[in-house]
């Protein structure tokens, strides 16, 4: 009798006969209520109060809050969890769903996709590399973010800064794309990683294999598309943030967006000082006056970075413009060694790295079943290269007059891209057409006529068909170049998915048109004789491979496996080389070069912890490899662990890169081998946030192996034996501190 | 929260480069230090003479092409290798039947200067060779040359020559200047003598582009370093202290005839530095045209504002 006493008892409650209202809140993925989640209260826009629900997930509304609101508006905001609002009347109960970030489950790309895609669904296999691992990582820098990456190696030029290889191919085969936009600046092929920096970025979207048919030129080895911060949900935020690397690291941003009416502004300012180091520097040291003697030379050069930037968030009816401009300025202080026999003076050179972007990105939905997404960009980058000479006793300083000691380079493009997609859910065929335009100019001194330009004009269409499991994902490009003409690059990319397996399957078409300065190059003096190819084709390349994944729960947490196998042949690689004169070099449409290898990842999400582990076993193969591919393995292992009591996360970063085995042309034009020996890195940081996350603190340890460069050998034991080098991998062991300041206004 | 947010801000952006503090003069502020200039694209040969340490004698390098021995009983024909010159053997003794077609192998003369290891040692009366010209300071080809020596007698050469392609020629005579090494030829201008080597007994070191043949990579490359009058000067180099050296070590050397002791390598490019180096540990003790010593050790291959080509060093007569 009691029990049904109390059923009608509770039901008279929850009906709410003499009003109240009872609010629960449940976790959209778990379906689990979610305990002591924040509740703001409004009537209209009006704050009212705040509460907090109980250990199961519940708030009750008294009846006496509705005597003076008759609607009254909830907002629920969990950590980890998208806040949800919604509305309430006196005797309603709710049931508030949050739906977990879309960073912590699914995982969101563009990159070559018809629409904003989960991950899981692309056609085409990516990887994401969102804030949270950026932030874990303590990345300044792309650079910073890749050393760890799978299938992924950085190079360190001292000078020309930091570069990359891809799947066995190096940077100038892999296409970096700011919101797909392209970065120039390629200086001898590479884009410096340590200019690109990351503090307005939201997330990093790395596609590997050949995006040629939306993207073009150099997206042979892949494709890295940084996709920067979107629309703030608030009308109002701040964020600044601090970070000291006891190497001697000192960075600065912040960034504010504010609503102006329907628009919104994001304004953005960035400093990054970094002090130079060299081995046997101490662990820690401030910047200080120093006597120029020989200690003032680094092999890691001081450099100052300032950074800052706009952007307008403008949505006319439907349509959203979104217009923005960049600026980046980056100076490098090479302090050169003081000079034998007397060491009185020294050749002290400065980069000076200016870039500006802008440009205005368009999204215009039709309708329910088509829109138009594009970007119109210019682009401006210049280097200058200036050398003293340095009286160290006076420290009076002088240009020098050697040639080439003063130089500029600058490099401008000015592309579009805009596509027409027909996107309309639920169909079985969908597609997209566009065009893809990008005229570039390049300026030196050792460049034909000191200024020249080619124009890419491409149209191009991507199609999915969607066969129940089966989509199927036909593109062609048609390109024009103002130097070679034309080409037409195919890719086909198939997926098969049941729920608990995918297949995919690609075989993609790339190419690299010749650059600027391998069409023009004019480098004559004394001692070169080295001159641009009019005739150049562009370098081809047929890529294959196929993935197979599988999702499961184990003890109810996602894992995932997946295994990917590859192979690349480019042909009509672009190489120097002595024309038939034999006086003079040039380049030609000479060698073909092959890249195969395998990769495997793990993936395991208990709760709010996440482990991960990868395998990579990469091969090239050139004409001097002498008929046989070259591999190196690689492994990479991640955690991030959640302690809950305290708040604390922690991640570590472990990468082990292996010997990889060089092959090198000699004087003689016989192919010399030598290796790269092997490495280990690995990363540390733990992080908490304070006060509602306005204050979220991480220190970290970077580099904690004390790699610093790694032994190049030479095998050859001919007339060149025994010489042994070495090149710079990372600075030594250091610590750091961040902080993040966060400000937000309410909605 | 806000003096903790400001607090951060300020000091990452007190952090800059500081300004270096000066280093007080390191070396030998008594030795007697000597620059001279070849420009920074080494476009002139220097001759110099140790006893009054001037530059007697200058040249743009480029302007001649074959020296002629020039003693009585002299035959040597020497190639300009400060412009990369080569010479090409041919079995033919008539210009007009040599066009360039047929392969060609070239050949160098050797730094070193001895008369069998001239390229044009074993040269034969009214066998054609071809000339290639080399090259100009700013690196253009120069083009190439077909001559040969028609007649030798004490007093002069005889040669006929074309370009390669032509089938008129020229004839020209060129005089054996017997106060100097050699006397100098250019086929500018219609082929004339010209004036370049001050009389052999006046100078000692020459400051020059040559070109060297480096063995292992059996690649001739253009150097620019300092050759010796291969009249009476002869040179040795040694790692001893340069204080330490004096006459009683001077006097018993076993110098070598070879021109091209001092040659380029007392400096070495450092790709990763991007600029010469000197190699101070290489002293010269030179034996001069007047039978004097002097000990030499190089300082610098770059003037006071920074532009290469300016060897500078030092120099000390050695007395008994």
């Amino acid at each position: 009798m009691l029990p049904r006493l109390l059923f009608v008892v509770f039901l008279l409650l929850s009906i709410g006969a003499n009003g109240q209202s009872l609010l629960s809140v449940v976790a959209g993925d778990s379906n689990q209520p979610i305990p002591f989640v924040p509740v703001s209260f409004m009537d209209g826009t009006t704050p009212i109060f705040s509460a907090t629900t109980d250990d199961r997930g519940s708030y009750t509304l008294s009846a006496a809050v509705f005597e003076q609101h008759a609607t009254i508006t909830y907002t629920a905001e969990a950590e980890g969890y998208e806040p949800q609002t919604g509305t309430v009347r006196n005797g309603e109960n709710r049931q508030i769903v949050l739906l977990p970030e879309a960073s912590s489950l699914d995982e969101f790309i563009v990159t070559g996709q018809l629409s904003d895609r989960k991950v899981d669904d692309a056609v085409q296999k990516a990887r994401v590399i969102d804030r949270k691992t950026i932030d874990a990582k303590g990345a300044v820098n792309l650079r910073d973010v890749l050393l760890s990456e799978l299938n992924i190696r950085i190079s360190q030029d001292q000078v020309l800064g930091s570069g990359m290889s891809l799947q066995g191919m190096n940077g100038q085969n892999v296409k970096i794309l700011i919101d797909g936009v392209p970065v120039i600046g390629r200086v001898d092929g590479e884009i410096d990683l340590s200019q690109i920096n990351l503090a307005t970025i939201e997330r990093i979207e790395i596609v590997e294999g050949p995006s040629s048919v939306s993207y073009g030129s150099n997206a042979l080895a892949g494709t890295i598309n940084l996709i920067t911060k979107k629309k703030q949900t608030r009308s109002q935020t701040a964020q600044l943030n601090s970070y000291y690397e006891t190497v001697g690291n000192y960075n600065l941003d912040a960034q504010f967006s504010f609503n102006l009416k329907k628009s919104q502004l994001q304004l953005f300012g960035q400093r990054n000082y970094f002090d130079g180091w060299i081995n046997g520097d101490p662990f820690m040291e401030f910047p200080k006056s120093k006597v120029a003697d020989s200690g003032r030379y680094q092999s890691w050069k001081p450099k100052m970075q300032y950074q800052a930037g706009v952007k307008w968030i403008v949505p006319i009816k439907n349509i959203t413009l979104t217009p923005y401009v960049d600026y980046f300025y980056e100076k490098i202080h090479n302090k050169g060694l003081p000079r034998a026999p007397q060491f009185n003076s020294a050749f002290d050179d400065y980069y000076y790295t200016n870039r500006l972007n802008q440009g205005i990105q368009i999204n215009a939905p039709l309708n329910d079943k088509f829109k138009l997404q594009g970007v119109i960009a210019y682009n401006y980058y210049e280097r200058i290269k200036n050398t003293y000479i340095v009286n160290l006793n006076t420290l009076d300083r002088q240009l020098t007059t050697t040639a080439g000691d003063q130089d500029t380079t600058r490099f401008t493009s000015l592309m579009s891209r805009l596509s027409f997609v027909n996107n309309e859910e639920g169909k079985r065929f969908r597609y997209e057409f566009g065009y893809d335009v990008n005229h570039e100019t390049a300026f030196g001194q050792r460049i034909l006529d000191k200024q020249q330009a080619i124009t890419e004009a491409a149209l191009f269409t991507n199609m999915e068909w969607q066969f129940n499991k089966l989509i199927v994902k036909p593109g062609l490009r048609a390109t024009y170049n103002s130097s070679y003409r034309s080409s037409l690059t195919p890719a086909l990319n198939l997926k098969y998915a049941t729920t608990k397996w995918n297949y995919r399957l690609g075989i993609a078409s790339g190419f690299r048109s010749p650059s600027i300065k391998e069409l023009y190059l004019d480098f004559v003096d004394i001692n070169h004789n080295i001159t641009g190819n009019l005739h150049l084709k562009p370098e081809q390349s047929i890529h294959m491979q196929g993935w197979i994944g599988t999702r499961r729960m184990v003890n109810e947490q996602p894992l995932s496996v997946d295994v990917n196998g590859y192979y690349q042949i480019v042909q009509n690689k672009i190489t120097l080389a002595q024309d038939e004169t034999g006086v003079q070099f040039s380049y030609f449409n000479l060698d073909a070069f092959e890249a195969t290898g395998m990769q495997a990842a793990v993936e395991y999400r208990p709760g709010k912890h996440q482990f991960r582990a990868g395998f990579a076993y990469i091969g090239t193969k050139s004409n001097l490899t002498i008929d046989r591919f070259a591999f190196s393995p690689e492994v990479t292992a991640t955690a991030s662990v959640f302690w809950k009591k305290p708040g604390l996360i922690f991640s570590t970063f472990y990468k082990y890169t292996g010997r990889v085995q060089i092959y090198l042309q000699s004087v003689e034009g016989d192919p010399v081998s030598s290796f790269i020996n092997d490495y280990h890195l690995l990363d540390a940081s733990v992080s908490r946030s304070f006060l509602d996350k306005r204050i979220v603190a991480t220190i970290g340890g970077k580099n904690l192996l004390n790699v610093r460069s790694v032994g190049v050998s030479n095998n050859d034991t001919g007339a060149h034996a025994g010489s042994a080098t070495s090149t710079p991998v990372n600075w030594g062991r250091s610590v750091y501190v961040k902080l993040q300041f966060n400000l937000k206004s309410k909605k | 929260m806000k003096r903790i947010v400001l607090l951060t801000a300020v000091a990452a952006l007190f952090a800059c480069e500081k300004k270096e503090l000066p280093k007080p003069f390191t070396g030998n502020g008594s030795a007697n230090t000597i620059s001279v200039s070849m420009g920074s694209d080494y476009a002139n040969q220097l001759f110099f003479q140790l006893s009054s340490e001037t530059v007697i004698a200058q040249n743009e390098r480029s302007i001649w092409d074959l020296a002629f021995e020039s003693g009585a009983d002299g035959r040597e024909i020497m190639l300009n290798s400060a412009k990369y010159m080569a010479v090409s053997i041919t079995n033919e003794t008539s210009l007009s039947s040599v066009n360039g077609t047929t392969p060609v192998t070239w050949l160098y003369d050797n730094s070193k200067g001895m008369p069998d290891s001239l390229a044009l040692h074993d040269w034969e009366l009214n066998k054609v060779y071809i000339l290639d010209r080399g090259q100009s300071t700013t690196g253009a080809a120069l083009g190439k040359i077909k001559f040969h020596v028609t007649a030798l007698t004490e007093n002069d050469y005889t040669i006929e020559w074309g370009t390669l392609s032509s089938s008129t020629f020229t004839t020209s005579v060129i005089a054996k200047q017997h106060t100097h090494n050699a006397s100098f030829f250019s086929f500018n201008n219609g082929g004339a003598t010209v004036s370049i080597e001050p009389p052999k007994d006046q100078w000692d070191l020459c400051f020059t582009s040559y070109t060297y043949y480096f063995v292992e990579e059996e690649t001739p490359y253009l150097v620019t370093g300092v050759l010796s009058n291969r009249n009476l000067v002869r040179i040795y180099e040694t790692n001893a202290a340069f204080e330490s050296i004096d006459y009683a070590f001077a006097s018993t050397l076993a110098f070598t005839e070879d021109l091209d002791v001092i040659g380029y390598d007392w400096k070495f490019y450092d790709f990763g530095l991007e600029t010469y180096i000197i190699d101070s540990e290489k002293i010269y003790v030179v034996r001069s045209v007047e039978n004097r010593y002097y000990k030499l050790r190089f300082l610098d291959f770059y003037d006071v504002n920074g532009a290469k080509g300016t060897p500078s060093f030092e120099l000390e007569e050695i007395v008994p």
